[in-house]
């Protein structure tokens, strides 16, 4: 519901008041950050806009009007053909109830439910609360899993991924198993491996059989003699690479993260040390519109100085950035631990996934930033068309026609400013799903080529990859270099250090077009 | 012991979870204000994904 303002308050008291006295009133520099008293010249239109204990739900229901003139300041010329037309009693949005956000464009099926700052409030307890005792739940399970004694826990054992190849030699051909080169060419995804091979060959004119074993960096070679049918098996097993793994420990740490940061949501907000944390703010602070907007509008529009609108922007700016401070954490934890589940024990693959989503969540902060700023925008500039008497500054003939709308002097700049925090929006937006695409794809990768052949029996070869093994020099040659730097089975994939690195050269250029839109 | 059962079926929700954050998110983009919807959203979304992934877990590693 809009609060309507008293139609004889603020706009007849302006109107009163002489065209010198608002001039010197507008140009002095110590009432810029002033708030409007009583006794002031503007009065305060909305006394109890600051009052944190404010809620729309204690609010008297009043008839709801929509904004006779919505502002579309991206959507081309919007601006009203005559702001001296438009009546100077228009109502302002102060606080908005739930059902006016059904009419801001969201969809109307969401109507169904109305939510207030209560339902959101009681929503966040039982969110934490839950989480609370899912933690309790995990740590419990561990120790159950321990025996009690609280040392072991649950670690992730993985069974051997086994994989079969039946292909059929030539006569006088040599079959090399490389195991390095083959596990790169069947789950290149994978590169903490180690595995062992073993080839069978059935043939009635085999003349001895050729079963061998080879270790990890060991390559075998077995003469073909005649045309043979082979199978090869292979088996492979998660490199030792340090990293222990506790499911308990991981599943009860991002919920007990969850829920200390939505309880510190709760107490900082109630505390009053940050004013982003009330719920009141949250919802209805970016939409109200009050006289200091007014006042300080009618300062920029004398200064034609766009930039001093800023403050008083900035100070209705709240919103929830705590969550994506929490989701940085625990949704990243969330992501790497189903990465541990995926098989993925590589230490820097991990540390460069969870780097990754938190980047992904962190620019959810900036995106959630940039949004709000435009509709704050948009709803002061919207106030300001409705109640800024352009009749004064009509009286000064000496003006410009141009000049004496002062909204047509200040548009371009605010539509330009408008289209920067579009932009804003929009690059990190897509930066950020770019940061959590990459990681789930390595997931999605890693564990098609990691367990997905745990339910199939037979693995077509490819004919490269048969090509490969039956060469004799290629393959052998590979597997000793492979064997002599062991180190680079370890490396995370080149992808993936490049996705790193673009995404946070394409950050840092975010962050300097924000700063210059600032 | 193979994950496979399972972990699939987690890293396919998982996956949708995650990405209805960003498709909240391109809503809002589209659609400005709704913001206790969004709130609600979030709030939701987070819990289901953190609540499904532990039960999962639960059920199938560390109570089994």
């Amino acid at each position: 519901m809009y609060s309507r303002k008293n139609p004889s308050s603020s706009s007849s008291a302006y109107q009163r008041l002489p065209t010198s006295l608002l001039q010197w009133m507008v140009l002095d520099k110590d009432q810029h950050s002033h708030q409007p008293t009583g006794t002031d010249p503007i009065p305060s239109i909305y006394p109890n806009l600051n009052d944190t204990s404010h809620s729309p739900a204690q609010q008297p229901q009043q008839p709801q009007q929509q904004p006779q003139h919505v502002v579309q300041m991206g959507g081309g010329s919007s601006a009203p053909a005559n702001v001296h037309n438009i009546a100077p009693a228009a109502p302002a949005s102060v606080h908005r109830d739930a059902d006016d956000d059904s009419k801001q464009g969201m969809p109307s099926v969401s109507c169904l439910f109305s939510l207030s700052n209560t339902k959101i409030k009681v929503l966040n307890r039982i969110a934490f609360t839950v989480h609370l005792a899912m933690c309790g739940v995990a740590i419990y399970g561990r120790y159950r899993n321990s025996g009690g004694q609280g040392q072991q826990g649950f670690k992730l054992k993985y069974d051997r991924v086994h994989l079969v190849g039946k292909g059929k030699a030539p006569n006088g051909s040599a079959a090399a198993f490389a195991t390095s080169p083959f596990v790169q060419l069947a789950s290149p995804y994978y590169p903490a491996t180690t595995t062992s091979a073993s080839l069978n060959a059935s043939s009635a004119q085999a003349s001895q059989s050729l079963s061998e074993t080879c270790g990890a960096a060991v390559p075998n070679v077995l003469e073909f003699a005649g045309s043979q049918n082979f199978t090869m098996e292979m088996w492979t097993y998660p490199k030792k690479s340090g990293l222990e793994v506790d499911l308990g420990w991981c599943v009860a740490a991002f919920f007990l993260l969850s829920f200390l940061f939505q309880m510190s949501l709760e107490l900082i907000g109630a505390s009053g040390l940050n004013e982003s944390f009330q719920y009141d703010k949250m919802f209805d602070g970016t939409m109200a519109s009050d006289a200091q907007d007014e006042f300080s509008m009618k300062k920029a529009f004398a200064m034609r100085d766009a930039r001093l609108v800023k403050p008083h922007m900035l100070r209705r700016l709240h919103f929830n950035w705590w969550r994506f401070v929490e989701y940085s954490a625990s949704g990243s934890l969330v992501l790497i631990t189903i990465a541990f589940l995926a098989g993925i024990m590589d230490v820097e693959l991990i540390v460069c996934m969870f780097v990754l989503a938190a980047t992904c969540m962190l620019l959810g902060i900036v995106a959630e930033f940039a949004l709000r700023a435009r509709l704050v925008l948009e709803k002061t500039v919207e106030y300001c068309r409705k109640n800024t008497e352009p009749s004064i500054l009509d009286r000064d003939l000496s003006r410009s026609k141009e000049e004496q709308n002062p909204l047509q002097v200040l548009e371009p700049v605010l539509k330009d400013i408008y289209a920067k925090l579009s932009y804003c929006f929009w690059v990190s937006h897509l930066l950020g799903w770019v940061c959590i695409i990459v990681p789930w794809a390595i997931v999605v990768l890693h564990y098609m080529a990691w367990w997905s052949p745990c339910s199939a029996d037979t693995l077509n070869l490819s004919r490269e990859m048969l090509n490969r093994m039956l060469n004799r020099s290629a393959t052998a040659a590979d597997a000793l270099d492979t064997a002599a730097n062991p180190d680079t089975t370890r490396k995370p994939p080149d992808f993936v250090m490049v996705g790193f690195f673009v995404s946070l050269v394409l950050l840092m250029v975010h962050v300097l077009i924000d700063a210059s839109c600032a | 012991m193979c994950l496979n059962d399972f972990s699939q079926g987690v890293i396919i929700a998982e996956i949708v979870l995650y990405a209805l954050f960003g498709v909240v998110q391109l809503v809002q983009g589209f659609f400005p204000g709704g913001h206790r919807k969004v709130e609600a959203s979030y709030i939701v979304l987070s819990l289901v994904a953190k609540v499904l992934l532990g039960t999962i877990l639960f059920a199938n590693v560390m109570f089994t």
